[in-house]
């Protein structure tokens, strides 16, 4: 079969970026034009399904941490009878569990992202979408973080509480001021 | 720096694929530049941690197909200490939450209406969702369905909970359970179909 030949266009791209790029086609054994088709191909798929390339990317980070930290998919169900009944167990022991996780997960979050910080939001958006809002703001030295979610219950809101507590606290960041409310959490930490 | 200071070069492509860039561009309020530069940056995310873009995207399944199945992803230390708190205090109870979860798991595929393949997807679903235990066969044969897993590193607690999801939800299918063998970290099933309209 003849393969049809296409029309050819010119595109503006960032330089250093292109430069770069290029050195992925290389070292994976690819034209630089036949890899750029492939890429466009790609991210057409990616935003038709409704994402944008920016966001897609964090998602794509956080879940290969995810892949490395030991993740894994709960029923939402199944966790909040398991919040529910652990909780009876012992308030303080569970939420020592969770700040603990935490702490974990933010030794290797402040070890793998330039911007530990940001990860974080995309870490909470990608993996708890029973999250309505997640925000991290930074002013000066206070790093502000708010979550916002409509099915969680006042202990599952603690313990979520206490898990970004502890990845704050991996970051090396110390808990200042906390405003909990069922599904609402409001935290400042300093550095 | 700002926008002017960037230095820019250009390069060829497909005019189609442009044209798409172009509309896309333009639908989420961006220049071509910014979508195509923002592209650079995921393929270069992507080579840095060693996958191709084309991986890249074909994981975005996982995390769509979880947010639909009301799946949250957490750390799994955490999720098997709380499992061993909570089947130890009631285990009844704990069974029949994972049981009913994995009946409300399946059903999703079961009243799906593509029947041809609703069992193929709950497989390849399952699968993906269970990506933190080494090994997940599942294999049909005739009206037979045998499914292997194993995790080191599933307590006793998960593992007994964990079955109970999973035999609900091949239940849900039409299948009988004929035999199961169940230990720390194993969960060896066996079943057969006894409904050829949810299974097929």
């Amino acid at each position: 079969m003849v393969q049809q030949r296409k029309d050819k266009k010119l595109v503006y791209v960032n330089y250093a970026l292109l430069e770069k790029v290029a050195q992925v086609s290389k070292s994976r054994g690819e034209t630089i034009t036949k890899f750029l088709e492939d890429a466009l191909i790609q991210a057409i798929k990616v935003t038709t399904s409704g994402y944008d390339l920016k966001q897609f990317g964090q998602f794509f980070e956080v879940l290969y941490a995810q892949r490395i930290l030991g993740g894994a998919f709960v029923p939402l169900d199944v966790l909040n009878f398991l919040t529910d009944t652990a909780i009876k167990d012992g308030k303080d022991g569970l939420a020592n569990v969770w700040f603990e996780s935490g702490k974990w997960h933010g030794k290797y979050l402040k070890e793998r992202f330039k911007d530990p910080v940001k990860s974080l939001e995309t870490f909470l958006e990608a993996s708890r979408w029973d999250l309505s809002e997640v925000e991290v703001k930074q002013v000066g030295a206070i790093t502000r973080i708010r979550c916002i979610s409509t099915v969680l219950s006042e202990d599952a809101t603690n313990l979520l509480a206490k898990f970004i507590e502890g990845i704050m606290h991996g970051f090396d960041y110390k808990l200042q001021k906390s405003d909990l409310l069922k599904g609402l959490i409001v935290m400042e930490f300093v550095s | 720096m700002a926008k002017s200071d960037i230095r820019r070069k250009t390069f060829v492509a497909r005019e189609d694929l442009l044209d798409c860039m172009v509309k896309i561009a333009k639908d989420q309020g961006c220049s071509l530049f910014e979508l195509v530069n923002d592209l650079f940056r995921l393929v270069i995310v992507a080579d840095d941690l060693g996958f191709s873009l084309k991986r890249v995207v074909d994981e975005r399944k996982i995390l769509e197909s979880a947010k639909g199945s009301g799946f949250v992803l957490g750390l799994e230390r955490l999720w098997y200490e709380m499992a061993d708190i909570a089947y130890a205090k009631d285990k009844t109870k704990a069974l029949k939450i994972w049981s009913d979860s994995g009946i409300w798991f399946a059903a999703q595929y079961v009243t799906s209406g593509v029947c041809s393949s609703s069992f193929d997807h709950f497989k390849t679903d399952l699968l993906l969702f269970t990506w933190n235990a080494p090994e997940f066969d599942f294999k049909l044969l005739g009206d037979k369905l045998s499914v292997k897993i194993t995790s080191p590193r599933f307590t006793e607690a998960y593992t007994f909970l964990f079955t109970s999801f999973l035999m609900s939800a091949i239940e849900h299918f039409g299948y009988q359970i004929d035999s199961k063998d169940v230990y720390k970290g194993i969960i060896r099933l066996n079943a057969t179909t006894i409904s050829k309209e949810r299974n097929t």
